[in-house]
C-alpha cells in the first residue's frame, strides 16, 4: 500500500518535548481514524523512546531527538532517532526490568511498554554513534499481547 | 457543522491543558497519605510528584498511602519508576500502598510492569482507608 502521509519532527533533548512529541505525533495520526486505545498506545510508545533518546542517549546533555513518522491506509511507522551514546548490548537493554539507571528510579519497563502497545519494535544503534527505534502500529487489528511479568 | 468546529476546538484545548500538567495534591487522614494525581505523568512531570510526596513523606505519623489516580490520563514507565521509588519508602515503615479508579489505560501499565503485587487496587478511597485502618 502506498502511504497516505508523512511527517518529520525534530527537537532539543528537553524533557518537556516529551508531551509535546506525543501529543504531536497523536494529532498526526487521527486523521487515520483510529480508536482511543490506539492513539493511547502510540502516545505512549513515543513518549518511551523520546524519553529514553533524552535521558540515556543524551544524559541530560543537549542533542537533536528526531521523528519521522508514515502513515499508510491502516497503518503507522514512526523512527525516534538520536545521535547520543548509543546501546551496547541491545538484546540486554529489551530485557524487562533492564536498566542502566536504577539510580534515577528508572524501572527498565520502556521497551516491554513499546513492545506490549505496538505490533512491532525495532532497535537499531551503534555505540557512540546514536539509536533509531522504529515502532509499526496496525490500526484496526484486535491485538491483545499484554503479559504480566512474573 | 458549525457546531461540530467548536466542540473540536473546545476538546483541543483541553487536552492541551492537561498535556502540560500535572496537578498533584495530598491530605492527611489518620496516618494515611491521600495523594490524588491529575494530567500526565511522564519523566517531565514524575520528579514533581516525588519531591511533592517524598516532602510529605518527612512526617513520621504517616505510615500508608492512597493514591486517587481519578483524573490521571497518561502514564509511561517513568511513573512505574516514580511510584516503585515511594513504594520502597513505605514498605520501609511498615506501611501500605494503594491506589483507587485506573483508567484502562493506566490498568494496563500497571498490569505489565506488576504495579499491582506491590501497590494494592481499591473499589473507592473508602475501601483503601478501610484496609488500612481508618474507622
Ligand atoms: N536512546 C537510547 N540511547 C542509549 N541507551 C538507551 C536508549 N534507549 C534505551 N537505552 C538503554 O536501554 C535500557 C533499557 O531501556 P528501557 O526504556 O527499557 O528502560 P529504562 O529507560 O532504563 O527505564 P524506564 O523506561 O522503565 O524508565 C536503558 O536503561 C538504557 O541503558
Ligand atoms: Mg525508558
Amino acid at each position: 500500500m502506498d502511504k497516505t502521509n508523512e511527517m518529520v519532527l525534530r527537537f532539543l533533548s528537553r524533557s518537556s518535548n516529551e508531551s509535546f512529541a506525543r501529543v504531536t505525533v497523536a494529532a498526526f495520526v487521527a486523521q487515520n481514524d483510529p480508536t482511543l486505545e490506539e492513539i493511547t498506545d502510540i502516545k505512549t510508545a513515543i513518549s518511551e523512546a523520546v524519553t529514553n533518546s533524552i535521558i540515556h542517549g543524551y544524559e541530560d546533555g543537549l542533542g537533536y531527538v528526531e521523528i519521522k513518522a508514515v502513515l499508510y491506509p491502516r497503518k503507522l511507522i514512526a523512527w525516534v532517532s538520536d545521535q547520543g551514546k548509543g546501546i551496547e548490548n541491545i538484546e540486554k537493554a529489551r530485557q524487562p526490568l533492564y536498566t542502566s539507571k536504577p539510580e534515577l528510579e528508572r524501572s527498565g519497563m520502556g521497551f516491554t511498554v513499546m513492545e506490549t502497545f505496538m505490533d512491532e519494535v525495532d532497535v537499531t544503534s551503534t555505540p557512540g554513534q546514536g539509536t533509531i527505534v522504529k515502532l509499526i502500529k496496525h490500526f484496526g487489528s484486535p491485538v491483545d499481547k499484554e503479559r504480566e511479568t512474573k | 457543522m458549525k457546531n461540530i468546529v467548536m466542540n473540536a476546538g473546545k476538546l483541543n484545548s483541553q487536552r492541551v491543558k492537561e498535556v502540560i500538567s500535572l496537578h498533584v495534591t495530598a491530605k492527611k487522614r489518620k496516618g494515611i497519605l491521600i495523594v490524588a494525581l491529575e494530567g500526565e505523568l511522564d519523566h517531565h512531570t514524575a520528579g514533581v510528584v516525588r519531591d511533592f510526596i517524598d516532602k510529605r513523606l518527612e512526617d513520621p505519623t504517616i505510615r500508608n498511602m492512597a493514591m486517587d489516580v481519578t483524573g490521571l490520563t497518561f502514564m509511561d514507565s517513568s511513573g512505574i519508576g516514580m511510584l516503585i521509588g515511594r513504594y520502597k519508602i513505605i514498605s520501609k515503615r511498615g506501611g501500605k500502598l494503594g491506589v483507587t479508579h485506573t483508567s484502562s489505560h493506566i490498568d494496563r501499565i500497571f498490569r505489565i510492569s506488576g504495579l499491582y503485587k506491590i501497590i494494592r487496587a481499591y473499589n473507592g478511597l473508602e475501601e483503601a482507608l478501610n484496609d488500612m485502618g481508618v474507622n
